[in-house]
Formats: C-alpha cells, sequence, structure tokens
C-alpha cells in the first residue's frame, strides 16, 4: 500500500485577474520505503508540492484542491494541530538553504534535542543520546564534541549534514528533500546524495526527492515524476525513463544532461523559457518549447497509463 | 577579546577628547569667573587674588591635568561660587536622575519589546497598524509636553499623582513610586516608540530567515519557535535600548524642570544661572560618561549575545 | 511625487510639513494680532471668535505667537540639517570615495562626535557662553544661533554616515570605473555622478533629523536656554503657561504643544514616506540620535 498518495493536488494563490495555479492538477504516490525523483525545471511547482504535503506554503499561496493521503489520514485538509506533531516527526524535510537553515544562535545540540523532545516523552539526557546518535548516522565525527558548537562553527556540507541529522532523528516514514545539494560544492554534494541513499536503505524510510539535477536523482531513487508547469510530464522506472523517455520534454531534459562526449564548453539546455504560473492555458504547458505540437496540444494532454509508466502528451504512449 | 578591549580603549580616549573640549570651552569664554562673582568693581588686585585661590593662575595644562586627575579619583573640586564640594552636589542629585531614568527605561522596555514583537508576528493586522501609530506619535510628541499633559490629567484632574516634586524613598515606597511615576512615562514615551520599531523590523526580518522555515518543518512548537526567533532578533534591540538609555539622561533634566524634581537638572540649571562653569563642566562631562558607558556597553552586549562574534 | 502622495501618511505628513513652513514663511500678513501686543485687559481669555486660541497671561493672542513661534523652530531644525548635510556630505563622500588614510581619519572624528549627548551638550554649550544674543562681526544674532550650530554640528555623524555607505557602494559602480578611465577629474566624478546616487538616504535622514532640532529647540526654550522672551517660541510658551495647569486655562497649554507635535509628526510621516519611496531597502533602518 502506498505511503502518500496524492491526488488532483492543486496549489495556487489568488490574484487580480483570478487564480495563477503553480501546481495544476497533480496525481502521484510514493510507496512506503520507496525512493521517488520529482524532477523539474524552477518554477515547475516541485518545491511549492513539498510544502504542500507538510503545509508549509507561505501565504497567500495555499492548496486550492485535491487530497494529501498519508498513512490513511488527509493532510490537505488537515489543520496546524493535527500537522504539527506530524513534522519532523513522521515526515521530515531537508531544504536547500542548507548554510542559513540552523539557527545562528543556538548551539546544535539544543536544537536538535528541541526537536527530539518536541515528538518524544523523553528525559534531556535520553534527548542528547538520540541526539549523538542521530549525528553519527550521517557521518559526523565525535558528535558528543559537537553539540555545544553553533552553526558558524560548521562548513555547508557539515550544516547540511546536521539539517539531514535533526530531520531523521525522530525516525521519519516519510523525508522529503528539497535540492539539498544546491547550496554546496560539487564534491560534497555526492557525498550528501550517498548519505541519503545511504539513510534510505539503513532506517527503512520513504524518501521523496526533489532536484533539477537528473544525475544525482539518479543516484538515489528509482522511480522519477517529471514536473513541467505545475502539471505531471512523466512518470517512469529511473531506468526506463533514461533508456526510453516517452515524453518530448524529458528528451529534451535528458538531452541537457553533460556526457563525457560534449564539446568542451558546451552548454545544454532547452529553448526558450519555462512558463509562467497563471499565464497558462489548459493545454500542454511544454507547447511554446514542443518541436512535435500539433492541433490536439492546446486541450488537456491525456494521461496514457502503461504498466510501470504514465505519460502526459498528444503524441506519445506509454 | 582584543576587540573588547580596543573598544574600552577607544570609550576611554573619546571621553578625554570630549574633556578637553568641555574644558578648552569653559576657559576661552570671554568673562572671566572671578569677574562673574567678583562683579564688574573688582580691581585687577582682586581678581589676581581670586585666581590664585582657584588656582586659575596656573598654566593651563596643569589646570587641565589636575581636574582630571581629581576628577578620575571623584574628586570634582568647589564651586567657585559659594565654595560647595561640587562632588557633594553630583552625589546629592544623580542617584535622583539615575532613578528616574532607570524606571523611564523599564516603563520603555516593558511597553515597546512585547509591542514591536506583536505588531512583526501580525504584520499588517490591526494591532500592527496601532502599533505604527503609536511609534509615530510617540517619537514626535516631545516629552516636557506630554509631561505638562499628564500633570493636567493625572495630577490636576483625576488627583491620582502628585502634580511634582520628589518624595523620597524614606517617606513611602508608594509615595515615591507615585512621584516618579507621571515623569517616567513622560520620559520614556519616545524610547517606547524608538525601541518598539526596532523590536518590529528586527523580529519581522526573523521571521523570513531560512532556519525558522526549519523549526516549522521540524514541529516545534509555536512558543519555542517563538524564543527562536527572539534570541535572533535581540541583538540589535538590546543596542538601541542601551544607546537610548545614554540620551535619557539628556531628556531626564527637561522632565525634571517640568516635575520639579530635584535631580541633576537642578546642579546644572541653577548652575548656568549663577554662571558656575566649574559645576557646568563637572555635570557636562559625568553625563558624558555615563552616555559613553551606556554606548560601550550597547556594542559590548552586541558582541555578547551574538555567538559569531563573542567566540 | 504622484507615487508618493498615494501614500495617506505621505499626504498628511506633506500637509502638516506645509502648513508649519506656511505659517513661519508668511507670519507677518497670516498671524491676526502683534504677538507681542500686551493687552493686561484681555489677559487668560478663553478661545473665542476674536482670539481663535485664546489669549495669555498677558493678553497676548495664543494664535498669533503660535503662528510666529513657528519660526525660531523651522529655523532650527532647517539650518541645524543644513550645517550637518553641508559637513555630513562632504566628509561622507570624501572618505568613501578618497578612502585611505582620510577616510580613518574622518570616520574615527565622526564616531567620536556621534558619542556626544546632543541635548545635554546643547543646554551646557549655551549655558557656558551664556544665554543672549551672539555678535558677529556687525550682526547681533540670536541666541538660538548656538543651538544651531551645536545641534548642526552633532548632525554631522548620522548624515555622514549614511553618505559614507552610499558612496562606498557607488565608488565601485562600473559607471564611475568607466568615467574615471574617460578621465573626468576627482571632484568631477565625487560630486558629479556618485553623490546623485546616494543622496536618497541623506535626504530621509535630514528630513527626519529636522523634527529631532524642532523638539531640541523646543526643549531648550521651555528651560529658558533658547529664544528669549518676550519673543514668541513655541517652548517658551509652554513654560509660561505652567502655572495655568492647575487654574484650568488649558488653552495656554495645549495649543503650543500640539503646534510642536503636529510639525514634528509632519517632518517624521514625511521623512518615513520618504524612505519607504526613495529607499525602500532600508525602510526598517532606524537610529537614535537624541
Amino acid at each position: 500500500m502506498a505511503l502518500l498518495e496524492i491526488e488532483d493536488l492543486h496549489v495556487g494563490y489568488p490574484t487580480v485577474t483570478g487564480v495563477a495555479e503553480l501546481v495544476r492538477g497533480l496525481r502521484f504516490t510514493v510507496d512506503a520505503g520507496e525512493a521517488v525523483g520529482l524532477v523539474g525545471e524552477s518554477g515547475s511547482g516541485k518545491s511549492q508540492t513539498a510544502l504542500a504535503i507538510l503545509q508549509l506554503l507561505r501565504p497567500p499561496v495555499r492548496i486550492l484542491k485535491g487530497t494529501i493521503r498519508f498513512d490513511g489520514q488527509d493532510l490537505a485538509s488537515a489543520d496546524e494541530r493535527m500537522m504539527r506533531p506530524l513534522r519532523g516527526s513522521a515526515i521530515s524535510m531537508v531544504f536547500q538553504d542548507a548554510l542559513s537553515g540552523l539557527n545562528p544562535a543556538f548551539t546544535i545540540g539544543q536544537q536538535l534535542t528541541d526537536v527530539i523532545t518536541a515528538h518524544r516523552r523523553c528525559s534531556r539526557a535520553e534527548a542528547i543520546r538520540i541526539a549523538v546518535d542521530a549525528l553519527g548516522m550521517v557521518g559526523i565525527r565525535e558528535p558528543e564534541s559537537r553539540l555545544a558548537q553553533y552553526p558558524h562553527q560548521f562548513s555547508g556540507g557539515m550544516r547540511q549534514r546536521v539539517l539531514i541529522a535533526m530531520a531523521i532523528a525522530c525516525r521519519p516514514k516519510l523525508l522529503i528533500a528539497d535540492e539539498p545539494t544546491t547550496a554546496l560544492d560539487v564534491t560534497v554534494q555526492a557525498q550528501i546524495v550517498e548519505l541519503l541513499a545511504d539513510l534510505r536503505e539503513r532506517l527503512g524510510l520513504a524518501l521523496l526527492f526533489i532536484t533539477h539535477n537528473l544525475d544525482l536523482m539518479s543516484q538515489v531513487c528509482g522511480r522519477a515524476v517529471v514536473l513541467y508547469g505545475g502539471m505531471l510530464m512523466e512518470e517512469a522506472p529511473v531506468s526506463a525513463l533514461f533508456a526510453t523517455p516517452r515524453h518530448p520534454y524529458t528528451r529534451a531534459l535528458l538531452a541537457c544532461v553533460p556526457r563525457l562526449s560534449d564539446a568542451p564548453g558546451a552548454i545544454n539546455s532547452i529553448e526558450g523559457s519555462p512558463p509562467v504560473a497563471g499565464r497558462l492555458g489548459p493545454g500542454c504547458p511544454f507547447v511554446p518549447r514542443c518541436a512535435l505540437q500539433v492541433v490536439q496540444c492546446a486541450e488537456r494532454p491525456p494521461e496514457r497509463v502503461g504498466a510501470s509508466r504514465r505519460v502526459a502528451c498528444w503524441r506519445a504512449e506509454a | 577579546m582584543w576587540a573588547v578591549g580596543g573598544r574600552i580603549a577607544s570609550s576611554f580616549l573619546t571621553l578625554l577628547a570630549v574633556s578637553v573640549v568641555l574644558f578648552v570651552l569653559v576657559h576661552t569664554i570671554p568673562v572671566s569667573p572671578a569677574r562673574v562673582v567678583l562683579g564688574i568693581d573688582a580691581t585687577e588686585a582682586d581678581i589676581a587674588e581670586f585666581d590664585r585661590d582657584h588656582g586659575l593662575d596656573k598654566a593651563l595644562w596643569r589646570q587641565y591635568a589636575s581636574w582630571i586627575g581629581n576628577a578620575a579619583r571623584g574628586d570634582f573640586g568647589k564651586s567657585i561660587i559659594d565654595d560647595t564640594s561640587i562632588s557633594r552636589q553630583i552625589a546629592d542629585t544623580f542617584p535622583v536622575t539615575l532613578e528616574l531614568v532607570l524606571l523611564g527605561f523599564v516603563f520603555a522596555l516593558v511597553v515597546a519589546v512585547p509591542l514591536g514583537v506583536i505588531s512583526a508576528l501580525y504584520e499588517g493586522q490591526a494591532i500592527d497598524h496601532l502599533a505604527r501609530i503609536v511609534s509615530v506619535v510617540g517619537v514626535s510628541i516631545p516629552g516636557f509636553w506630554l509631561g505638562l499633559m499628564l500633570i493636567a490629567w493625572g495630577a490636576v484632574s483625576l488627583g491620582w499623582f502628585p502634580a511634582g516634586g520628589y518624595v523620597p524613598w524614606r517617606a513611602g515606597a508608594v509615595a515615591h513610586l507615585q512621584s516618579l511615576a507621571l515623569p517616567a512615562i513622560a520620559l520614556g514615551l519616545y524610547y517606547v516608540a524608538i525601541i518598539s520599531r526596532m523590536t518590529r523590523s528586527s523580529v519581522a526580518d526573523v521571521l523570513l530567515a531560512d532556519h525558522v522555515r526549519v523549526s516549522r518543518a521540524m514541529g516545534l512548537p509555536r512558543r519555542r519557535i517563538l524564543t527562536y526567533v527572539l534570541k535572533n532578533a535581540l541583538p540589535p534591540v538590546v543596542t538601541v535600548a542601551a544607546m537610548s538609555f545614554g540620551y535619557m539622561f539628556g531628556w531626564a533634566l527637561i522632565i525634571e524642570q517640568v516635575f520639579n524634581i530635584a535631580g541633576m537638572s537642578r546642579a546644572l540649571l541653577s548652575a548656568i544661572f549663577r554662571r558656575d562653569y566649574l559645576m557646568i563642566e563637572n555635570v557636562v562631562l559625568v553625563i558624558t560618561a555615563v552616555f559613553l558607558t551606556a554606548n560601550l556597553i550597547a556594542d559590548l552586549l552586541y558582541v555578547w549575545l551574538d555567538p559569531r562574534l563573542s567566540r | 511625487m504622484r507615487a508618493l502622495l498615494r501614500r495617506p501618511e505621505a499626504c498628511i505628513g506633506l500637509f502638516l510639513v506645509a502648513g508649519a513652513a506656511l505659517m513661519a514663511l508668511l507670519a507677518p500678513w497670516i498671524a491676526p494680532y502683534d504677538p507681542l501686543a500686551i493687552d493686561l485687559a484681555r489677559k487668560l481669555m478663553p478661545p473665542s471668535a476674536a482670539h481663535w486660541l485664546g489669549t495669555d497671561q498677558n493678553g497676548r493672542d495664543i494664535l498669533s505667537r503660535i503662528v510666529w513661534g513657528a519660526r525660531p523652530s523651522l529655523t532650527v531644525g532647517v539650518l541645524a540639517v543644513t550645517i550637518g548635510a553641508l559637513g555630513g556630505v562632504t566628509i561622507g563622500l570624501s572618505a568613501g570615495y578618497v578612502r585611505g588614510l582620510w577616510e580613518q581619519v574622518t570616520m574615527r572624528t565622526v564616531d567620536g562626535l556621534a558619542s556626544i549627548p546632543m541635548l545635554i551638550w546643547a543646554i551646557a554649550v549655551v549655558g557656558i557662553v551664556g544665554v543672549g544674543p551672539l555678535p558677529v562681526g556687525p550682526w547681533m544674532l540670536p541666541n538660538e544661533s548656538k543651538i544651531i550650530l551645536l545641534v548642526g554640528i552633532l548632525y554631522i555623524p548620522p548624515l555622514a554616515r549614511v553618505t559614507y555607505g552610499g558612496a562606498l557602494v557607488e565608488s565601485n559602480a562600473d559607471y564611475v570605473r568607466a568615467r574615471r578611465m574617460q578621465g573626468a577629474s576627482r571632484l568631477a566624478i565625487m560630486f558629479g555622478d556618485v553623490l546623485p546616487n546616494c543622496l536618497s538616504p541623506v535626504i530621509v535622514q535630514a528630513t527626519l533629523l529636522i523634527a529631532v532640532g524642532i523638539v531640541v529647540e523646543a526643549s531648550l526654550s521651555f528651560v529658558g536656554l533658547g529664544v528669549e522672551p518676550p519673543n514668541p517660541s513655541w517652548g517658551g510658551m509652554l513654560s509660561d503657561a505652567r502655572k495655568y495647569i492647575f487654574s484650568g486655562e488649558w488653552w495656554t497649554y495645549v495649543f503650543p504643544g500640539l503646534a510642536i507635535s503636529l510639525s514634528v509628526i509632519g517632518f517624521n510621516l514625511l521623512g518615513d514616506a520618504l524612505r519607504e519611496f526613495l529607499d525602500p531597502r532600508r525602510a526598517a533602518g532606524i537610529s537614535v540620535v537624541a
């Protein structure tokens, strides 16, 4: 059974001319212990989807419609009183701003134990033990001695590790990682991704990995959901997605992944620019940049469902 | 540590520079102190004798050195008008002014900080607009007029407070505090406005920080998040508050006049109208020293509160 | 301008400032009576059709004294800020553009100056020099000129700092480098290119400092160290009115206080609106100067 089921999710905010939708009718699931990649360019609605799951959308942005079923409860209509105990406990999140994600005025020990005691009835000594344990698990050496340190005494990669430790300290069932490596050096990026893959295996948690980087995604995830303009374009096992991309957008995206065979200095990117929220018609949002467009593309593309994959395109078969 | 030592040293240097300016100002005025005391009929010989008695015939730098040397030991010399001890006068009046300033300061903090925090939390809502109006009006009403209006309302109309005068502690705590309540409010309102504005903007900045979103995502209770935010928002507020404390000594002198309180304003203004230069010089030196200390404390607190600077 | 006036606070501020300025400029034509004319037969009259705001203990018309009292207040506020701006902008601009030793010396001096408590020094300087007109050459400047000079000097630090901050940024901007490459002279770049681009925060700060100057003048006049009686000043009128708090002649102390407060509110609102309009980045910036 699926741990997380998102059904017909719409996220947006009111404007003078109507509602601007950032996520438009999204549907996907994450099974317990599974790692799913949510892929798309900036502005594709992937971060808004993540924030919607935890009800952390920044007003006026809000969930307009749809259900988010987690472990049998609907989170889309849950209130703050129901959400707070879930956050950081059953569902955790790691953000992209690794450098500024920790509170500079408190020691990391304080911040970690505060999260632990917010969710568990335990003594301070017990909370410290859990904190040390979590720090060890994310690969921080001599964790006991680092509890009394402040965030500025850690490097960027180490801060992200601390944030991950904080996120897993209460053993969540689902960990959402929203571009967890963008603020970091390339060498550190690989380590963090490796850590996430390792933690998923050891703790058996499900991972929703949000990224624009297909290469990083493929190192962790078994399945990928490709978003564009707030809509699902394609969903497939990662291997199948790389081998036989069906949607023109997925193909374009894959063509952008740098290869060793490329001429040095060549930068690959999709021509045109991503769509602006609120200025989209009912049709496929990729049309303006699509080489294969036909007349029907002005209407909402049908979702073609195959054995293990889905694709939303008039010109493609699942 | 070095930075702290340097900051303390620079405060000392500033105080020395200020004392030089004061000294030069007092000793270059066209009318000599002897003339003021002895009157226009005094002969040159009388004046020379007066100057000798009061050490005014020595070289200027010697006069300066002995003034500063003695002042550092707490001896401010004697009034040239009536030979009373200036140190005594300052010791009598300073505690009164200090208490008025402290009460005004506490009033300002107790009102301003919660007001600022609440208006930042409810940005754009009714309470925020109210706080904004309070802050604009608060910085604009001169304290001495507010004092007059408070007397008219709280003392004359309602009769809850005395219209003026200073009731010492030993005459009863209630009467004592009653006598200082209106002056403290009149003195503090301006700083309610200043400090609440600073608090509001500082808290509003921190609320937008990434780490606040992380705290929310980690499911911390609201109260805990608030303490997280406050500790981050505190340093600039503390700085402004400590500086305000220094500035309040200046306004306290005016407020003391409104309420007829025998604080330092009495020492200073009576000295001014009697042209008691040494008295003026020393009172101003003391208040400037207090002011510099407040600024120094402001800076040190900032360093102490921010873990990035203190370790 | 139109965008600025769309904010209600800005409109109120501008209205109040314009009102105070018009009173000061047009006092001889607006004031219904001679502000000095004593008429003991008509003393302490409540507001009436003849005397809209009543009369004081000498039978002088309070409205006329308020109108004339705007002059010393605004003069102190505006001239002190002018002195502070001339000094502050020159120092801040040159320190930010020239850098090096000059920057160190000037900005250290500015820091030192900033650690002088304004009000107490204004009291002290007037006290030491003595209350009374100040002879300068053939002219006799009124007692307030001492306040203007001292407050003006103490206004240099805040204005120097905002200018310095802007000058530091602008001096490294590409267009300034380009002008240097074209061989433009230092002074031409400093005043022609850098200055206009860092003026906004100076204007904002100056507007707010005028408000402070008005309060300082009124406070000093209140304790008898400012405008000399019988010349009308708002602070002096309040000083005269103190004893009538107990006998109920409310118009003597309410109206002059309102005059001060409203004009100060005017400058503060205008300054805030200008800041949000010209300099939105620093919309929260707060400085204590007194």
